[in-house]
């Protein structure tokens, strides 16, 4: 395809990652905009149950229609998903801020910190993580505190992993062992020098856990281990919703789990374009 | 005053001798060549020699002390490929601030222009990112210059520049420059002495 | 008498997209090679020097279609009076065009280097074939039983011309062959590439090696930041270069450590 005869077909391949990324980017603000305005936008009391407006069909007053106790299905659901973002920002966050300062220690320390950490990362990794995860967050007593804590101890190995093969590898790059002859501390080489170079890795990381974060958040909420019964969380909802499906009330878990999905994807693409991006080399000549 | 190096020996991690028993001694002021086969561990010396790795027995010494020891090191590197010497993500003033604040005299003499101080290194070319690496290794504590094969990605205009820069400044201050190359034409033109890395029968069959 | 030439590069240009940023994701566009127009005939050499950098393996890269992804490509490429397009190009790669790798690192690592030069023969004279290919170039019968980490890299060069170099070629692309050669070794390679073009094929000689440039090709094309600078008779480069049609051409010769060195550059 180099051939340069007729019009190259390279750059639009190129062109059309960043495009993409765009383009991914985009779905995502928008739909992050349009969660969080029409989360501030809608009556809070439409969360109150209606005995007259019970078990209602989608239609023009109830979009989503409502549930067996008369409560709008649309509000609780944009409620769920703007709940479910931040938990799963948070999550994220904590756990990506886990693995890099886990992953640089260990890389740059090395010896028994090193061999510790490596030993939490396989035994952490040999754990069934579903499990894991429901212990935490057990123990913890449950709720906000046990999603976040729960997942994100269980969702840092393997950008760590990651992250301290990077480090290990720029640790023995010239320019870091230039950096030490001109009389730089370690702590500067790992502030300016490592960080640096970890951080679109980090970030990456971070996009691609966001989706697995709001689905184990769904997943722990589901089976109990999650927020109160009263929060409107998407968890909740499908929890709430299943039961109702085989009686022909099909709307209380389509909607909720629908827009789950959309915003999982949304992200988990977003991530992927980036990943794609930063992992180019973009070297030549 | 001299860098010297003592009996020193090298084993690569898991794999074979790269030397042993290896003893170098550059003077202040003085420009010594170094040669050798490719793969008899020139460069790996060259590493040993400004403390970026450290020798499997055997000492360096400058003037005395270790040469590891902490602060701004006496003993300064220059390598074939000054790209992988430089953080590919920052800007030139921040590669050069790294090091010490540059002499403005320095840049001219080595041809350093203002408007490259903002570019990143993919910008430059490499003789350009060379003299970067020429000024940062030249600062005010360095007292040994190890040139290892310098100029042997430039063409010889670009060759020839750089050297007389750095025999001007080594002259001036009297710093010990190693030069390690392959070209002995090169090596004859510049230096007062020329040594051969020793072959060692190990360093072939693995 | 005008006769077509065997490879002719016209107006070649090749730009990269770079990354940049803290996050690494802004793009900007560095051209590396522009406007190239390079002919070679069959039986000569033509050698491209240039500094690292200045684009020359990337020309070499254009020509036997292996440029990254990242590389926008304009201009073209004739090979025998007609363009040579990805689909002619995939049919006379290995056949009529060779390509020696400028890096030993592009053996199969985990193959034994014989059974690797096999694979590009005939496969009903494979084995004599290649024990006469090494014999050809010197390398042991029990290296064909070797790994490429187990040869020096000296030998690795030899076993890239016993797989490049077919009967049947007719246009040789040889980035960088020399490095990492010990002087004797560096003669051969000339010397069997001199052989090459005087059997008929052109070969394209990538070097940074102004000398051994000079000494086995027939014209040096000067490369500098992308562009050809000037195409000079390789009999221009004796003595002082006075006969060197181009200024950068005389100056490069001029600065060799073996003439004027640092007298002719201003300090």
């Amino acid at each position: 395809m180099s051939h340069p005869s007729p019009a190259p077909p390279r750059t639009t391949r190129r062109r059309s990652a960043s495009v993409d990324l765009a383009i991914a980017a985009a779905c995502v603000g928008a739909l992050l905009l349009a969660i969080v305005v029409t989360a501030w936008l809608l009556d809070e009391s439409s969360l109150r149950s209606h005995a007259g407006a019970r078990l209602m069909p989608p239609g023009p007053d109830h979009l989503f229609g409502t549930d067996w106790l008369g409560r709008d299905l649309f509000t609780r659901t944009i409620m769920g998903l703007r709940l479910s973002l931040t938990v799963g920002v948070v999550t994220a966050l904590l756990s990506v801020a886990v693995a890099t300062v886990l992953g640089i220690a260990a890389a740059l320390l090395g010896g028994w910190v090193d061999a510790v950490i490596s030993w939490l990362i396989d035994l952490s990794i040999g754990i069934p993580h579903l499990v894991f995860m429901v212990l935490v967050a057990f123990s913890v007593g449950g709720g906000i505190k046990g999603i976040v804590i729960g997942i994100s101890l269980t969702h840092w190995m393997s950008l760590a992993r990651l992250i301290r093969a990077d480090v290990l590898h720029l640790r023995h790059s010239d320019f870091v062992l230039a950096s030490r002859g001109f009389g730089r501390s370690e702590w500067f080489i790992a502030r300016r020098h490592l960080f640096g170079q970890v951080l679109p890795q980090a970030l990456v990381g971070f996009v691609l856990m966001f989706p697995h974060v709001v689905l184990h958040e769904a997943a722990l909420t589901f089976l109990g281990f999650g927020f109160s019964p009263q929060t409107p969380a998407i968890g909740i909802l499908l929890h709430e919703g299943m039961p109702h499906i085989s009686s022909g009330m099909w709307w209380m878990a389509l909607f909720p789990g629908l827009c789950l999905l959309l915003v999982v994807l949304a992200f988990a693409r977003l991530g992927d374009r980036l990943r794609v991006l930063t992992s180019s080399p973009g070297q030549g000549g | 005053m001299s860098l010297r190096a003592t009996d020193l020996a090298y084993r690569v991690p898991g794999g074979h001798q790269l030397f042993t028993g290896l003893d170098l001694r550059v003077e202040a002021g003085q420009v010594v060549g170094l040669t050798g086969e490719s793969g008899c561990g020139k460069s790996t010396l060259a590493r040993i020699l400004a403390g970026h790795l450290p020798p499997t027995t055997g000492t360096v010494l400058t003037d005395g002390y270790p040469v590891n020891a902490p602060g701004p090191r006496p003993v300064q590197l220059v390598q074939q490929h000054p790209e992988k010497a430089v953080n590919p993500r920052w800007t030139m003033r921040s590669v050069v601030a790294e090091a010490h604040d540059p002499d403005p005299a320095l840049c001219e003499r080595l041809g350093i222009r203002a408007e490259w101080y903002g570019r990143r290194p993919a910008e430059l070319s490499g003789g350009e990112l060379q003299r970067f690496c020429l000024l940062r290794a030249l600062g005010p504590r360095t007292r040994y210059l190890i040139a290892d094969e310098m100029t042997a990605m430039f063409d010889t205009l670009t060759q020839a520049e750089l050297f007389a820069v750095v025999r001007d400044i080594v002259t001036e201050r009297s710093i010990g420059l190693l030069v390690i190359s392959h070209d002995i034409p090169l090596l004859d033109r510049l230096c007062d002495e020329i040594v051969a890395m020793p072959e060692q029968a190990s360093a072939v069959s693995p | 008498m005008m006769t077509t030439p065997l490879l002719s590069v016209r107006n070649l240009t090749v730009g990269f997209t770079h990354y940049t940023g803290t996050l690494g994701l802004r793009p900007r566009v560095v051209p590396a090679v522009e406007g190239l127009e390079l002919d070679i005939d069959p039986g000569e050499i033509l050698a491209v020097i240039g500094a690292s950098g200045s684009g020359k393996s990337l020309l070499a890269h254009a020509i036997v279609g292996i440029l990254p992804n990242t590389a926008t490509v304009s201009g073209g490429i004739d090979y025998d009076g007609t363009p040579l397009d990805s689909a002619r190009l995939r049919r006379l790669r290995g056949r009529e065009i060779s390509f020696i790798p400028q890096s030993v690192n592009y053996p199969d690592p985990l193959m034994p280097v014989g059974r690797q030069v096999r694979l590009t023969l005939p496969r009903s004279r494979a084995a004599q074939l290649q024990q006469a290919l090494f014999a050809r170039y010197h390398l042991d019968e029990k290296v064909a039983r070797q790994y490429p980490h187990e040869l020096s890299g000296g030998m690795l060069r030899r076993v890239l011309f016993a797989t490049g170099v077919t009967e049947t070629m007719r246009l040789l692309i040889a980035d960088e062959p020399t490095p990492g050669l010990h002087p004797a070794a560096l003669q051969e390679v000339l010397s069997h590439l001199r052989d090459l073009a005087d059997d008929g094929a052109g070969v394209l000689l990538i070097t940074h090696d102004l000398i051994a440039a000079a000494a086995i090709a027939d014209r040096v094309a000067v490369m500098r930041s992308g562009r050809v600078v000037t195409v000079e008779s390789s009999s221009s480069f004796t003595g002082r270069g006075e006969t060197l049609r181009h200024e950068y051409a005389r100056r490069l010769w001029r600065a060799l450590p073996r003439h004027d060195f640092w007298e002719g550059v201003a300090p």
